[in-house]
């Protein structure tokens, strides 16, 4: 998730509390797309993960002040998404009662469209713990340790919900799109 | 093969660089802004506070002193249980203790 070269975490919440732009950039720049990945486990829409990502992300940011142990930002980060993104389901839900979280086909290749769309459908028939933990580390790259962190899971069980998210994607995928199931 | 990562790319917002780096800028710029606001309205909260502060010590201090307790002119009450003469209670004047 940071390559060396990359200030760390606490470093870039020190100086984003001083005020210094680039550091906001930097941390928004290297979280928004686990923000997005949490989001989007809970949504399961892209279009409102983008949305709940970013809204939360800048209410963070406002109040970094409160982020108590700044070297775990991460962690702290994605709480509030996910809190965020929670209460934006339930809204959603109140509004339309048979909600069934489809898909609003966003700009892209032919192939990208339908490929996005079985792996939404797929990710859609598992728990919102697995579509965490399969976002975070096989999108965003989030080792096991920073996930447990994060997500309050032990590293074993995290490691079995990647294990399982993994194995029902795959059959899923090959179900819907057979010529498509891709192995990484 | 559930060892091996699902790729999930297409899904990745950074696939699209412009529109990842518009939504990073934006991000950046609004928690800046409203950090800004929110510490605006705290110094002027602050300031006000002081304000209000110094304003009510100084009308304490500048208000007329009062002793702590009136005195009062002896009621009935006096009269019937402790050593005060009737005139004192009815205003005529007079000695205490007939």
């Amino acid at each position: 998730m940071v390559t060396p070269a990359e200030p760390p975490v606490a470093e870039l919440v020190a100086r984003a509390r001083r005020g210094e732009p680039s550091a906001f950039d930097q941390l928004v720049r290297r979280h928004l797309r686990a923000a997005y990945a949490v989001a989007l486990a809970v949504l399961g829409r892209p279009a409102d993960a983008d949305d709940v990502a970013q809204e939360a992300f800048v209410a963070a940011l406002e109040r970094l002040d409160d982020c108590r142990e700044p070297a775990r930002f991460s962690g702290w980060l994605i709480r509030i998404v996910r809190n965020r993104a929670l209460h934006a389901l339930e809204k959603r839900k109140l509004r339309d009662p048979r909600d069934d979280a489809g898909e609003v086909v966003a700009p892209g290749t032919a192939g990208d469209v339908v490929l996005r769309a079985h792996l939404l459908a797929a990710l859609a028939t598992l728990s919102t713990v697995q579509r965490e933990i399969v976002l975070l580390h096989d999108l965003d790259g989030w080792t096991h340790a920073e996930i447990s962190d994060a997500l309050g899971l032990t590293e074993n069980n995290c490691r079995q919900h990647l294990f399982a998210a993994r194995r029902s994607l795959r059959a899923e995928l090959s179900a819907l799109a057979p010529e498509e199931v891709r192995h990484g | 093969m559930a060892e091996q990562p699902v790729d999930l790319s297409v899904l990745d917002p950074r696939r699209n660089e412009a529109r990842f780096d518009a939504a990073v800028s934006r991000i950046a710029q609004r928690a800046i802004e409203l950090r800004r606001l929110r510490r605006a309205v705290v110094r002027r909260g602050i300031t006000a506070l002081a304000i209000a502060m110094a304003a009510g010590l100084v009308l304490w201090f500048a208000a007329p002193k009062r002793n702590a307790v009136a005195p009062r002119s002896p009621d009935l009450l006096d009269w019937a249980t402790r050593d005060v003469g009737a005139n004192d209670v009815l205003g005529l004047g007079g000695s205490h203790a007939q």
